[in-house]
C-alpha cells in the first residue's frame, strides 16, 4: 500500500531523475577558458569600450526620443507591412549593408570628435557618470527584452493573421540551465514540503542528491554544494525573532541634512526598540544637483560637528551611528542604530541630532501592546491555496504598477508546483484558487502554461475577489499624495516571524514601506529562490482602495532583515490611514497606521 | 534476493592504485568485497584508527566503502549506465572548505571513457593536489577545532562570537554534508568499474536477502526512482523508447516481475535485485532482449532469463562477456 508521502517522494525522486537526463542531453559546456573575448580582441575592447560606454549614455536621451516617436509610426508600419516584411527584407538588406560600410568611417570620425568632451563631462560629474551606467545597463537589458518581446508580438500577430489562435506561452525562453533546473526542483521540493506532502529534510535530501549527480558529471559547480546545504541547514532550522519587546514609535521630525551629504533635508521616521537593537529609520530628499544619482554617500548625515546623541528621562545617555542607507533616483533613505539598547520603563528619548540644535523628543508609550492588541492572527488557507494566492498577488503587483512587465511574467515555474502538487494529491484544496489565477492570468493577458489551465477547476473563468477587482480598476492611477508618514507599528508575531511597520513614502505612482523583520524565516535565501514567497503584503487605505506589496529591496543578515516594499496602486490621495496586513502560513497579521503626512514637517531647528 | 547465483558473480574483479602515504598501493574488489592487498592488517589498522592512530588511505577508503554499502545516495549519485559518465575532479570530492577555497587545488582531473574496454587493467587514483587526502578524522578533527575556537571566543564575551554561535548547527551540519559528499565522491573517484561495483553492494543490501531488505518499505521511492534511472537507458536501447517513458515498480512477489507496454510506454515491475545481478554487470539488454534474471552465473559466461518483447514470457539465453559487453552463444 503506498501512503500519500511515499507517492509524493517517488513524485520528487522520479522529477530528479528527469532533470538529470534533461541536464545530460545539453550540451556540454565547453572547457573552462579565459572569460570574455578573445585575448586579441580584448586589448582593443579595453580601450574602445569606455568610450563607447559614455557614448551610448550621452546618446540614450536621443535614442529614446527617436523611439518613444518612433514607436507608433513602427507599430502602424509593423501591421500594414507585415505581408511584404519578406520581400522588403530581401530588397533593403544589400542596401543596409552598403550603407554600414559608407558610415562607418564617418561613425568614427564623430566619436573621436565627441568621445574626448564626453570623457572630460564625465570626470567632472561623478552622479551622471553613475546615473549613464545605470541608465546603460537598463537599456541593455530593456534592448534584449524588447527585442524578444517584439519578436514574440510578431509571431502572435502573424498567429492571428494566420486564423491559428495565439502563438505560444510568451516570450521564447532559453531551455533552462542546469542551475535553473535545479532550483526549479527545489521549488517544487519545498512546495510539497509545504503541504505537508513530504518532510523539509528527504525533500531538501533528494534536490542535494541531485545536485551531487550533476557536480560529478561536471554538470553543476561544486562550489555550489556547500553553500547550498548551509542555507538548507539554516531553513531546516528556523530561529524564532528574539523574545522580549518591541517597540516602534513615531517621530516625524525634519532637520537640515549636512552640507556634504548630498541631501537636502533628514527627516526621522520612526525610532524601533527591539530586543537585540534600537534604531531609527531615517528619510533623505536628494539636493537638487544630486538627483538621479543611485550612489550617494550621505555621511556624515548631520554635517561633521559632531555625531547625533540621545537621552531618555532617567538621564542614560545613548550614542547613534550611521548604519546603513539606499537611495533611488529622488530618495536617500537609512537606518540610524541607537547603543546602548533603551531598557524597558523609560518614557520618553531626547534625540539630539545636531549639536546645540533643539532636540527632539519621542515619547514612548508604555507597552501595553497596542499594537498587539490591534490586530491578532487570524485563521489563514492551506499551505497550498496560500501558495498560489501568493503567486496571484505578484502578478496583481505587476498588473497594478505599470503593468511593462506582465508580459515577461512566466507562469511556468508556478504550473510545475501545481502540477506537482496535483500528481500527489494535495491540490485539491487550493483548486479554486487555481482557477482564480488562471482567470486572472488570461485577464491581463498574461499565457497561461496547459498545466496551470488543466488544474483550474472546469467550468471557465470564476469571478475575482472584490480587492483584486479593486487593485485592477485602480491599476496605473497617478494620483497618489506625495508625503513621508512615520508608519510605526508593530505586528503581531506570526509564523516564527515578527515585523515592525517603520516609515511609509508615498509618491503618484505608489509607496514605499519600511519594514523590519526578525526570525530567520523573515531572511529570504536567494541562492535557494523560493519560487513561492513565505509572506505576502496587502494594504487597504481608509478610503476604500486596495493595494498589494512587494518586496523591491532588502538587506539581512543573522535573522534579521530591513526591507523596503512598493506598494501599488498608489494611496488614494485623500487616505488618512493604511491597514497593512501581512500573510504567512498559519494565519495573517494586520496593523493600521496613520498617514500623518505633517507629522513629518515638523521642523527640529 | 531469489536463490540463485550470487549477486556478484558476474562482476570480475577489479583493481584501483591509489595513493596512500609516500607509497602506491593497490585496492582490489572481488566477491563483493573490497580490500587492501597492500595493507595485510587492515582489520588491525581500522580498529587502530579507531582508537585514535593514523588512519591510512587505503583503509580509510575501505572504511568508506563499508560505510557505503547500504547507503541510497550512492544510487542516487552513482552512473545510470555504462555510458554515463561521471567526471570527478579533487575540487567535487574535495573538504568543507568556505566558498571559492576549493578552486585552485591545481592539477588533477578525473575523466572516464565509457565501459567499452576488454581488459580491468588497474585504474590509477592520483592523490588530491597540494594536500593529503581529507580523511574523516582530519575533516572531524578541523570541525572539533573551529567549534572550539568559537566556544572560546564566546566564554571570552564576544559580543561577535555570539552572533556566529546562533548559526553554528546549522555550519555545522552543513559541515558534516560537505564530509558525507566528499566521502562518496572520493569512492566513485576510484573508476567506473568501481561506480558500478559500488551501485550493485547498494542494491543487493535492499534486495531480498540483503542486509536491509527489511526496511525496503521506508526506502521504496528511493529505489523505484534507482530502478526506474538505469532502466530507462536499457529500454531505449531494447524498444527504442524515451528513457522517461518508463513506469516502474517494485516487484516483490515470487518470480522476475512484469514487463507490459500500453500506449507507447513501458510498464515494469522488476525486484531490486535487478540491479545488483543484471544492470551492474551491463547484461540489462543482450541480443535485442532485456534481461531480468541471471540464472547461472561463472564469468565471462552466464545464462539468463530474458524477455524478447514487453508481454511476452521470458526466454533463456546464454551469454559471454566479450569486449566489455555481452553476446548471446545461442
Amino acid at each position: 500500500m503506498t501512503s500519500a508521502r511515499d507517492r509524493a517522494e517517488t513524485y520528487l525522486r522520479l522529477r530528479a531523475e528527469a532533470e538529470l537526463r534533461r541536464v545530460q542531453a545539453l550540451p556540454r559546456p565547453a572547457p573552462p577558458a579565459t572569460p570574455g573575448l578573445p585575448e586579441p580582441l580584448r586589448g582593443a575592447a579595453r580601450l574602445v569600450l569606455p568610450f563607447g560606454r559614455r557614448a551610448a549614455a550621452a546618446l540614450q536621451p536621443l535614442a529614446l526620443s527617436a523611439g518613444r516617436a518612433l514607436q507608433p509610426l513602427a507599430d502602424n508600419a509593423e501591421e500594414a507591412l507585415r505581408p511584404l516584411a519578406r520581400d522588403a527584407l530581401d530588397a533593403v538588406a544589400p542596401l543596409a549593408r552598403n550603407a554600414a560600410r559608407t558610415l562607418e568611417p564617418l561613425a568614427g570620425q564623430l566619436l573621436g570628435s565627441v568621445l574626448p568632451a564626453a570623457d572630460e563631462a564625465a570626470r567632472r560629474l561623478h552622479p551622471l557618470a553613475w546615473q549613464a551606467a545605470d541608465r546603460l545597463q537598463a537599456l541593455q537589458r530593456s534592448g534584449e527584452r524588447q527585442l524578444v518581446l517584439w519578436r514574440w508580438q510578431a509571431r502572435q500577430a502573424t498567429a492571428t493573421l494566420r486564423g491559428s489562435g495565439p502563438a505560444d506561452a510568451g516570450p521564447e525562453r532559453e531551455e533552462p540551465s542546469p542551475e535553473e533546473g535545479v532550483q526549479r526542483l527545489r521549488a517544487i521540493a519545498h512546495a510539497l514540503a509545504r503541504a505537508d506532502a513530504v518532510d523539509l529534510a528527504t525533500a531538501d535530501s533528494i534536490v542535494a542528491s541531485l545536485e551531487m549527480a550533476l557536480a560529478a558529471r561536471a554538470r553543476l559547480d561544486p562550489e555550489r554544494l556547500f553553500i547550498q546545504d548551509l542555507y538548507a541547514e539554516q531553513h531546516r532550522r528556523p530561529a524564532p525573532p528574539p523574545a522580549g519587546r518591541y517597540l516602534a514609535v513615531p517621530v516625524g521630525a525634519l532637520f537640515p541634512a549636512g552640507p556634504e551629504s548630498g541631501l537636502a533635508d533628514v527627516r526621522l521616521f520612526t525610532l524601533v526598540i527591539a530586543p537585540d537593537r534600537a534604531v531609527l529609520t531615517v528619510s533623505g530628499r536628494l539636493s537638487d544637483e544630486n538627483l538621479r544619482s543611485r550612489h550617494l554617500d550621505p555621511w556624515p548625515l548631520f554635517g561633521s560637528n559632531g555625531p547625533p546623541a540621545a537621552r531618555d528621562d532617567r538621564g542614560n545617555q545613548y550614542r547613534l551611528h550611521e548604519d546603513s542607507g539606499w537611495s533611488d533616483e529622488v530618495n536617500w533613505g537609512g537606518i540610524l542604530v541607537l547603543t546602548p539598547i533603551p531598557p524597558p520603563g523609560i518614557r520618553w528619548l531626547e534625540l539630539t541630532m545636531i549639536p546645540g540644535a533643539a532636540p527632539v523628543r519621542a515619547e514612548i508609550t508604555d507597552p501595553a501592546r497596542p499594537d498587539e492588541d490591534a490586530a491578532a492572527p487570524a485563521p489563514a488557507a492551506t499551505p497550498a491555496e496560500l501558495m498560489i494566492e501568493a503567486a496571484t498577488l505578484d502578478l496583481l503587483h505587476l498588473a497594478a504598477g505599470d503593468g511593462h512587465e506582465l508580459v515577461w511574467h512566466d507562469l511556468s515555474g508556478l504550473a510545475d508546483i501545481v502540477a506537482a502538487l496535483d500528481e500527489v494529491g494535495a491540490l485539491e484544496p487550493a483548486r479554486d484558487a487555481v482557477g482564480r489565477l488562471v482567470t486572472l492570468a488570461a485577464r491581463l493577458g498574461v499565457p497561461v502554461p496547459g498545466a496551470l489551465s488543466a488544474a483550474a477547476p472546469a467550468g471557465g473563468p470564476v469571478e475575482l475577489p472584490e480587492p483584486w477587482r479593486n487593485l485592477l480598476d485602480n491599476s496605473g492611477r497617478r494620483d497618489g499624495p506625495v508625503g513621508l508618514a512615520p508608519a510605526a507599528a508593530v505586528l503581531p508575531e506570526l509564523d516564527g516571524a515578527r515585523f515592525v511597520l517603520a516609515g511609509l513614502r508615498s509618491d503618484e505612482t505608489g509607496a514605499d514601506l519600511d519594514v523590519m523583520g526578525w526570525g530567520s524565516q523573515v531572511v529570504r535565501h536567494y541562492l535557494l529562490d523560493f519560487e513561492v514567497r513565505l509572506w505576502a503584503w496587502s494594504a487597504r487605505d481608509d478610503r476604500g482602495r486596495w493595494h498589494v506589496a512587494e518586496e523591491s529591496s532588502s538587506s539581512a543578515s543573522d535573522g534579521h532583515a530591513d526591507l523596503k516594499l512598493r506598494l501599488v496602486p498608489p494611496l488614494h490621495p485623500g487616505a488618512t490611514s493604511l491597514e497593512v496586513t501581512v500573510s504567512g502560513q498559519t494565519g495573517r497579521a494586520t496593523a493600521t497606521v496613520p498617514l500623518d503626512w505633517r507629522r513629518t514637517d515638523r521642523e527640529a531647528r | 534476493m531469489n536463490a540463485g547465483p550470487a549477486w556478484w558473480a558476474l562482476l570480475p574483479p577489479a583493481d584501483a592504485l591509489v595513493s596512500c602515504g609516500d607509497a602506491e598501493h593497490r585496492l582490489r574488489w572481488a566477491d563483493g568485497r573490497l580490500t587492501a592487498p597492500d595493507h595485510p592488517d587492515a582489520e588491525g589498522e581500522l580498529v587502530l584508527a579507531a582508537l585514535g592512530g593514523d588512519r591510512s588511505r587505503c583503509v580509510s577508503l575501505i572504511e568508506s566503502w563499508g560505510r557505503r554499502g547500504e547507503d541510497l545516495e550512492v544510487l542516487a549519485v552513482g552512473p545510470r549506465s555504462a555510458a554515463d559518465e561521471l567526471r570527478l575532479t579533487p575540487a567535487a570530492a574535495d573538504a568543507p572548505a568556505p566558498p571559492g577555497a576549493l578552486r585552485g587545488g591545481g592539477g588533477g582531473w578525473f575523466a572516464y571513457a565509457p565501459l567499452t574496454r576488454r581488459s580491468y587493467p588497474a585504474h590509477r587514483v592520483w592523490a588530491w593536489p597540494g594536500r593529503p587526502g581529507p580523511t574523516a578524522a582530519a575533516l572531524a578533527a578541523r570541525r572539533r577545532m573551529a567549534v572550539a575556537a568559537i566556544s572560546s571566543h564566546r566564554l571570552r564575551g564576544g559580543g561577535a562570537g555570539i552572533r556566529r554561535a546562533r548559526g553554528q548547527p546549522a555550519r555545522d551540519e552543513a559541515g558534516r554534508a560537505a564530509e558525507r559528499r566528499a566521502e562518496l565522491l572520493s569512492l566513485l573517484a576510484l573508476g567506473p568499474r568501481f561506480q558500478l561495483r559500488l551501485s550493485a553492494t547498494v542494491a543487493a543490501a535492499w534486495a531480498d536477502g540483503g542486509s536491509r531488505a527489511a526496511g525496503r518499505n521506508a526506502a521504496r521511492p528511493a529505489l523505484i526512482a534507482a530502478l526506474a534511472g538505469r532502466l530507462g537507458p536499457a529500454a531505449t536501447a531494447w524498444l527504442g523508447i524515451d528513457p522517461g517513458a518508463v513506469d516502474v515498480s517494485l516487484h516483490e512477489d515470487a518470480g522476475w516481475g512484469r514487463l507490459a507496454a500500453p500506449g507507447g510506454r513501458l510498464d515494469a515491475a522488476l525486484p531490486v535485485g535487478w540491479l545488483a545481478s543484471v544492470w551492474a554487470p551491463g547484461l540489462a539488454v543482450v541480443a535485442g532482449h532485456l534481461v531480468v534474471a541471471v540464472t547461472e552465473a561463472a564469468w565471462p559466461a552466464a545464462t539468463v532469463l530474458a524477455v524478447p518483447g514487453p508481454g511476452t514470457e521470458p526466454v533463456i539465453l546464454k551469454a559471454r562477456a566479450v569486449d566489455g559487453g555481452w553476446e548471446a552463444c545461442q
